[in-house]
């Protein structure tokens, strides 16, 4: 079947060219085209369901969290069920299964809250967030001022009414959220002493200011055969507009306006959150969040388009300046890959260039590698998947092997070619060159498709770590596939379209030289080539000392592989490979309960300091929550976005070659060791200068801070859920954890959520002294609303804006506790007012200031910083201490959570991925082999490769991680390739010199295993270099995502390198222990004996059993 | 032999790996690169230990003593909970002032809203005293100014006439010789003399609503006028206007009330509560709506009355009002100066209020604040009372108050507080009940129960209950001194053994 498809691809050269060309064509423009990504959308599927009502939070959580969290938790597909009561806001984040729709899910979320909505009380507004999460804030900007003409407020509203509608309305953005500033509102502040003079009940002024402003309409009207529309203008436009509203009129006729009774003026609203640029002070910013499933590229190129064609329309001076822009992180996470894969082309085709020493024969896997990557791309942009450190990352750790089926075979027509010239060239090279093709071709096409299968079961990773890896395997697995199809199409046809023998001899022979060196070349034997002539004088010795100390060999490979296990155990564990986004965010919190102004205040105090790092670029800090439901954050939690400048610009660090190495040679060591302070060091320092009182600091990074916070809720990497059915118990036993775990090792810090520390105002009616003046609670409650609270009561239209009427006292009238003692409640239709202190008293109290709520149950978080330690070990650790110095009451749980969680979820899966990985390849060997000893020795390239990959680990210091294990995964694979293509020679030395009857000693046993092992050291060796110097680009490469692709590649180049050098020193010495106990000895023995007639016999018997 | 060379060979690798295995690099660095003299345990200084951990009583992360000096605990004297350092650079950046807790004779204002009123004393009203009906009348109306003696109008009362008739009956007995009055042997009591009895007529005129300027021209006259005229009886301005042209009047009906306004009452509604603090004879000040003003007021003697209504006081103040700037029925701002005697005040933002409990960060030197609880008076304006828990000249946290109260709060629960703490009467150190009861140090004596922050002091404790509660309150004591407000302090700490 490949023979035919060979026949065909040969007989049909041109057809397989032209098909060829128009593929790649096809993959250019598929690769032009593909969406590009940093790293794989990672967010969950998820649906926000936001409820406002101006209720303190036990109130919000009791009667509308409780009940939509319920609800929600009986959906369909429903993972998990958070909500969040805040303050006047109730938020509930239902998290779907992997794979939901969005669409899908936001359907049966709107079902299953339809049975909720009507039980809800009254006043309260519930509504589904946008389709979009908090990973979907890939841009944000500040809008500054340079004229100094423009106040915030004025800012705000440029924001609001301008910005964001023009942004929204670009392709893929979900909503535009603003921060920051002051929004207007025209506030009625009254003056409680002449209502009650007036005799007026604050009621009335709030009907009054509502019922005047409102337009009519009167319909139609015909005058001299035109028509006029009737309009009854009402509107209040202006602050005297409300301060001439009438509110009654005394005896005489005298009207009473409002401006009798206080006075109207445009105000701040009230601010829910604060911005701060670079430590200057309050600025208004805006947050562009992304529709999910959105390309964060696309759709920021969009918004920087639209920018540029509405800046003209903002005023002279104001400037939108972006902070935080995502596409710049992709960009140089691109420009990093990039430039790897273009290393890993031109490195590996040196390679090959160098061990062949014959340009036409090298064209062919030089060429194949570019037309699989291009081809690749094909199916790639089909399925859909961007093309983000992972994907690339997956192209690149495939090249080295991509090649492998082209080297085999070009390898095997290069040998029989030699043959074919020594014999003195029978028949045609064509025929000649066919049937090596043909002799390997199936071979090589099932070694990739095995190392493709190897890695299938990557696929059934799950959740957050299938989301970012499954990408790498469909590339990888797509490519060597691609791969595995040009070696019996592409490949041989151009074999023979290329490979001429005659030698070009033509006049000029300046020209004519190179041009021979070029097409034609001359085919060295294995023998004389500079290269592999060395490699086999260096080898032969080493060989001949195996065989002759096999034990020693042997026995130093165990301990080799035994003194590897402590080294493994030391390696400390993570979930994810650290991306370096390329800028910090920085998250403190405080004690619940603090004011606006006080959050202001530390939020600039921190944002200079910050920003006076000379590798700081920008800062721009927020305190409270945008204008977003992606957004539950109160106002004790900061979120500080520091952007960096590139690391050629950080402060220069001492290393070991700062001193001596001359200037030429600094960009090659700084790509060893970095020569500027590293970022670890960086935050260590940023933690020690903004270590403020007060406050519990966070470092992460933007998107993965927020993938932590999508998927688990918490905001560090560690973090800890204690559920339970009191807020104080819970809050009593996050203190306690906190008390605890500084003692282990590695903790930066532990902040437990005081839930319930928010300050209170409490007005507790007394139901005598209502009654006493016949006054119903509602009624009392209303004025205290209106009095004190502010309520909206009407809106204002002015063009596109829209401003909230606010009606209440003066500041004075309700600034502290005496003063709301005299809140004047009218009583007598008005007619009296009684203070408040006579019907209510007024105290403060400490309650629930925020309330989260966990699948039901409530629960409070204790967040853990760690700096320089695995989060893996840490919880371990942690939770061991925990156990014993933690008594729980009944009824309270505590759970790890966060980086935690996903980590156990990985490795539970890992457990079964990797032997099933291992299984499937010693399946495949075994089909291959036919042969339990030989898959067994096969096999052992497995623990060889282990020590090499668990070292390299070790040395750079590198933790497990899921990205190591898909390594690993992949280095299984490789492992069996490379084992398979040892044995495969020393099976064909030891079959040439069975045939020929030569073994008839130990001797002849050794020198037959010595030929295979070392004369055919050069497709080895090739094969084992392209895969090798094709990885070792991504070790060497720095920049964005290099890190990640380290990860995966590490364990690969440690692995290769050893279980090489382990399986030529020790495949010899195991062969002829095998080869020796198993035929050579009896064989010799009855040689030596008499039975020679059983001895031939035993031989004949041979061929099955070795079974090629 | 070879044998053993091949096992020594791998034993060495084994070991060799595991060691290099155990060897993290970076992993034993501790904060910085200052050299670590020894570890604490923060609550028993005592307590030292060479290597990081735990403390083996309560639990709590060991702190590191450095070779620079910088260590948990100076002095060795146990810090409560929650006590915050705080470096003058970090005060300065997260705005903390301190100030100091000061006694002041506080005044503060209190504004109400007031009425203005006439002077009850210096209203006059005319009004019939008998049925009749108006004759003439001037231009003057409501409002209008008058001066005394202005001629306001004239009206007939049929009554009027008999007791004018009377009168000059009895100017024409007293016209008549009193010698020959006496001659005829007619006895003249006191009170039936000719002078009294015009005297008596003359009054009956007066309650007629005759005035004495008609009555003096009837007497020279003796001509018994249709009509009584009416005249002003003040300066002052007309409060009501009871008549119109022709209009019958029944007796009793009100002509004109006239008021003269030169004081003014200003009538204002109090709280209970401020009620309290108003004392006649205090110095208001009043202000009119358009910002005219102010006046000075000052409180009646009259004390407060009591609206059953709206359940507030009256007050009320007696106005200077040159111009008649204030009017009748005007409201106006009052601007009452309440003083108060001296007393231990702080700014308001100084308080951390939780509702049950209310703190203030007290300096104790170097920089270090400790949490003191406090118990709080009246709001004076800006600045709070002090009534229990601090002394004169304390310096305390004045703004940024929140950050140090949350610093606290983390710094109290990093040494296992929560909640209210207690002491243990062994080592002094500041104990979470609830823990202590699930960790079992607890002991009962006395009928009361002690909470231990370790096993170790709970048996000191149940060895000899009385030898150590004893010198306890020496501790105490000899503390407060150390740092210089015994008062506060000790009453601080008399609260804390109470809650023992």
């Amino acid at each position: 079947m490949i023979n035919r498809v060979i026949d065909f691809s040969v007989r049909n050269r041109f057809l397989v060219f032209a098909l060829t060309a128009i593929l790649c064509a096809m993959g250019w423009w598929s690769m032009r085209h593909v969406a590009l990504d940093a790293i794989p959308d990672l967010g969950d599927t998820q649906v926000i369901i936001l409820s406002r009502w101006d209720r303190s939070p036990d109130l919000v959580e009791d009667q509308v969290t409780y009940p939509i969290v319920t609800a929600m938790l009986g959906a369909p597909k429903v993972k998990a069920v958070r909500g969040y009561s805040d303050f006047g806001y109730s938020y509930v984040y239902a998290v779907f299964e992997d794979g939901t729709d969005i669409y899908w899910a936001r359907s049966r979320t709107l079902e299953y809250l339809s049975s909720v909505l009507p039980g809800l009380p009254e006043g309260v507004k519930t509504e589904i967030g946008p389709d979009a999460s908090a990973l979907g804030w890939v841009f944000q900007y500040a809008l500054t001022d340079e004229s100094g003409r423009h106040d915030l407020a004025e800012l705000r509203s440029l924001q609001d009414w301008y910005l964001r509608y023009h942004l929204k309305a670009v392709p893929g953005v979900a909503e535009v959220a603003a921060l920051g500033g002051y929004g207007k509102q025209y506030q009625v502040n009254l003056d409680p002493n002449r209502l009650r003079a007036h005799g007026i009940p604050i009621g009335r002024v709030v009907e009054a200011v509502r019922g005047g402003n409102g337009d009519a309409g009167g319909r139609l009207l015909e005058m001299a055969g035109a028509e006029y529309m009737v309009r009854g203008r009402g509107q209040a436009r202006s602050v005297k507009d409300f301060e001439d509203l009438v509110l009654s009129t005394s005896q005489p006729g005298s009207p009473i306006r409002v401006r009798d009774v206080g006075q109207v003026v445009v105000g701040p609203d009230l601010r829910r959150g604060v911005a701060d640029l670079d430590g200057t002070g309050d600025v208004v910013s805006g947050i562009v969040v992304m529709r999910q499933g959105e390309n964060a590229l696309d759709v920021i190129d969009r918004v920087k388009a639209k920018l540029a064609q509405v800046s003209g329309g903002l005023p002279a001076g104001v400037r939108v300046v972006p902070i935080y822009d995502r596409s710049e992180l992709i960009h140089r996470s691109m420009d990093t890959l990039r430039s790897t894969l273009v290393e890993v082309l031109v490195t590996v085709s040196l390679v090959i260039l160098l061990f062949l020493w014959h340009v036409p024969s090298a064209v062919i896997p030089i060429v194949t590698i570019p037309v699989a990557v291009l081809l690749s791309f094909i199916p790639f942009r089909a399925m859909g998947i961007t093309a983000n450190i992972m994907s690339l990352a997956g192209i690149a750790i495939a090249i080295g092997a991509l090649v492998d089926a082209a080297i085999v075979v070009v390898e095997q027509t290069h040998k029989r070619l030699e043959e074919w010239e020594r014999q003195g060239r029978p028949g045609s090279e064509r025929d000649v060159i066919l049937s090596a093709v043909k002799q390997v071709g199936s071979t090589s096409f099932f070694a990739l498709l095995v190392l493709a299968a190897s890695f299938l079961p990557v696929l059934a990773l799950e959740a957050q770590e299938g989301r970012l890896f499954r990408p790498l395997a469909y590339t990888k697995n797509l490519a060597m596939v691609i791969a595995a199809v040009l070696a019996i199409t592409l490949d041989p046809a151009l074999r023979l379209s290329l490979t001429h023998l005659r030698r070009l001899d033509f006049r000029p022979r300046w020209l004519s030289r190179p041009l021979d060196a070029l097409l034609v070349g001359r085919i060295l034997p294995e023998e004389r080539h500079p290269v592999s002539r060395a490699l086999t004088r260096a080898y032969l010795p080493a060989v001949a000392w195996s065989l002759r100390h096999r034990w020693l060999v042997i026995g130093g490979a165990a301990a080799l592989v035994l003194a590897t296990i402590p080294a493994f155990r030391s390696l400390g564990s993570e979930f994810m490979p650290p991306l370096d986004e390329g800028s910090l965010l920085y998250m403190p919190s405080t004690m619940p309960g603090i004011s606006i102004a006080e959050a202001e205040k530390l939020l600039q105090a921190s944002d200079r300091i910050l920003k006076g790092f000379p590798e700081v670029d920008r800062v721009l800090g927020k305190a409270g929550r945008a204008d977003t439901s992606t957004d539950p954050a109160p106002l004790s939690m900061l979120e500080t976005v520091v952007t960096l400048k590139p690391t050629s610009a950080w402060r220069r660090a001492e290393t070991w070659w700062t001193g001596w190495a001359p200037g030429f040679l600094h960009p090659l060591l700084r790509r060893l060791t970095p020569d500027h302070i590293s970022s670890e060091a960086l935050v260590a320092e940023m933690n020690e200068a903004v270590g403020l009182i007060g406050v519990s600091n966070a470092w992460t990074m933007p998107i993965k801070g927020r993938i932590e916070m999508l998927s688990t809720g918490l905001r560090t990497p560690v973090g800890l859920k204690i559920a339970g059915s009191d807020l104080d118990e819970i809050e009593r036993l996050g203190t306690q954890v906190e008390a605890l775990l500084p003692a282990v090792r590695g903790t930066r810090s532990v902040f437990a959520e005081r839930a319930g520390k928010g300050y209170f105002l409490d007005v507790t009616w007394n139901r005598d002294a209502l009654a006493r003046y016949g006054l119903m609670v509602e009624e009392a409650q209303a004025v205290l609303q209106a009095a004190i609270g502010g309520e909206n009561v009407t809106t204002t239209f002015e063009g596109r804006a829209r401003y909230p009427v606010n009606v209440r006292y003066q500041r004075d009238f309700r600034s502290d506790l005496d003063a709301l003692g005299r809140v004047q409640v009218p009583v007598m239709g008005g007619k009296k007012h009684v203070a408040l202190s006579q019907l209510a008293t007024v105290k403060t109290v400490t309650g629930p200031s925020m309330i989260r709520n966990e699948d039901g149950l409530l629960t409070g978080y204790v967040y853990v910083d760690l700096s320089d330690r695995d989060p893996i070990g840490y919880v371990e650790e942690a939770s061991a201490l925990l156990r014993e110095k933690l008594p729980l009451p009944a009824g309270y749980a505590v759970a790890w959570s966060g980086q935690y969680e996903a980590q156990q979820r990985a490795a539970e899966r890992l457990k079964s991925v990797v032997p099933i990985t291992l299984l499937l390849i010693l399946l495949l060997l075994y089909a291959n082999t036919r042969s339990f000893t030989k898959t067994a020795i096969v096999a052992l390239a497995v623990p060889f490769s282990a020590i090499g990959a668990v070292w390299f680990l070790w040395a750079l210091d590198y933790n497990m991680s899921v990205g190591v294990w898909v390594g690993l995964i992949a280095l299984l694979g490789l492992d069996a390739e490379t084992g398979v293509f040892m044995l495969l020679y020393l099976d064909l030395a030891y079959e040439d010199a069975r045939k020929a009857g030569k073994l008839t000693s130990a001797a002849a046993l050794d020198e037959a295993i010595i030929h295979g092992a070392a004369k055919r050291l050069r497709p080895k060796f090739m094969t084992f270099a392209t895969t090798f110097v094709g990885l070792v680009p991504i070790m060497w490469a720095t920049g964005t995502g290099a890190d990640v692709m380290k990860r995966i590649a590490a364990p690969m180049v440690g692995g290769l390198a050893t279980s090489f050098l382990l399986e030529l020193l020790v495949y010899p010495a195991i062969y002829k222990m095998w080869r020796w106990h198993t035929e050579v000895k009896a064989n010799v023995a009855a040689a030596a004996g008499a039975g020679a007639e059983l001895a031939g016999a035993r031989l004949v018997s041979l061929p099955r059993a070795a079974g090629e | 032999m070879k044998t053993t060379l091949l096992l020594a060979l791998a034993a060495l690798l084994v070991s060799a790996g595991y060691l290099a295995g155990r060897w993290r690099p970076g992993a034993a660095a501790g904060p910085g690169n200052r050299q670590v003299l020894y570890y604490v345990d923060p609550m028993h200084p005592a307590y030292r230990s060479d290597t990081p951990g735990t403390a083996p009583d309560c639990g709590m992360a060991l702190e590191p003593v450095y070779a620079d000096g910088a260590g948990p605990a100076e002095g060795g004297a146990p810090r409560p909970a929650g006590t915050v350092s705080l470096d003058a650079g970090k005060r300065q950046l997260q705005g903390v002032r301190i100030g100091t807790a000061e006694k002041v004779a506080a005044s503060h204002s209190l504004r109400l809203l007031g009425r203005v009123v006439p002077d009850e004393t210096r209203v006059h009203t005319l009004n019939a005293a008998a049925e009749g009906s108006v004759r003439e009348l001037s231009d003057v109306t409501t409002g209008s100014r008058v001066r005394r003696g202005q001629w306001l109008g004239s009206v007939f009362m049929a009554e009027t006439r008999s007791a004018l008739q009377a009168y000059i009956t009895a100017l024409d007995v007293q016209d008549l010789d009193p010698q020959r009055r006496a001659h005829e042997g007619m006895t003249v009591s006191a009170g039936t003399s000719p002078g009294r009895s015009a005297q008596y007529t003359v009054e009956r005129l007066r309650a007629l609503g005759v005035s004495q300027r008609q009555i003096d021209e009837l007497r020279l006259r003796r001509d018994i006028p249709l009509t009584v005229s009416l005249y002003a009886p003040v300066d002052g301005w007309v409060l009501a206007r009871g008549v119109a042209h022709d209009q019958k009047f029944e007796k009793g009906a009100e002509w004109f009330r006239i008021a003269n306004l030169d004081k003014v009452w200003v009538l204002a509604d109090l709280t209970d509560a401020d009620g309290a603090e108003v004392r006649p004879g205090q110095k208001a000040r009043v202000t009119l709506p358009g910002g005219r003003g102010p006046l000075a007021a000052e409180v009646s003697q009259v004390p407060p009355q009591f609206d059953a209504a709206s359940s507030t006081l009256k007050v009320r103040l007696l106005v200077d009002n040159p111009g008649a700037t204030l009017r009748p029925d005007m409201f106006v701002d009052v601007d009452l100066q309440v003083e108060r005697p001296m007393a231990l005040t702080v700014p308001v933002d100084a308080v951390v209020d939780g509702g049950l409990r209310k703190t203030v960060f007290v300096e104790r030197g170097g920089g270090v604040f400790e949490p003191r609880r406090v118990e709080t008076g009246r709001h004076l304006g800006e600045r709070v009372e002090i009534v229990q828990g601090l002394a004169e000249g304390d310096r305390i946290v004045v703004s940024g108050t929140f950050m140090v109260d949350s610093e606290s709060r983390m710094k109290a629960a990093a040494a296992g507080l929560f909640g209210e703490p207690s002491r243990d009467p062994v080592c002094g150190m500041e104990v979470d009940e609830a823990r202590a009861r699930a960790a079992g140090t607890t002991h009962q004596h006395a009928g009361r129960t002690y909470s231990f922050c370790s096993e170790q002091c709970r048996r000191t404790f149940a060895a000899s209950p009385e030898a150590v509660l004893r010198p306890s309150t020496g501790q105490g004591a000899s503390q407060g001194q150390d740092h210089g407000h015994a008062e506060g302090h000790g009453q601080d700490q008399g609260r804390q053994q109470a809650r023992l």
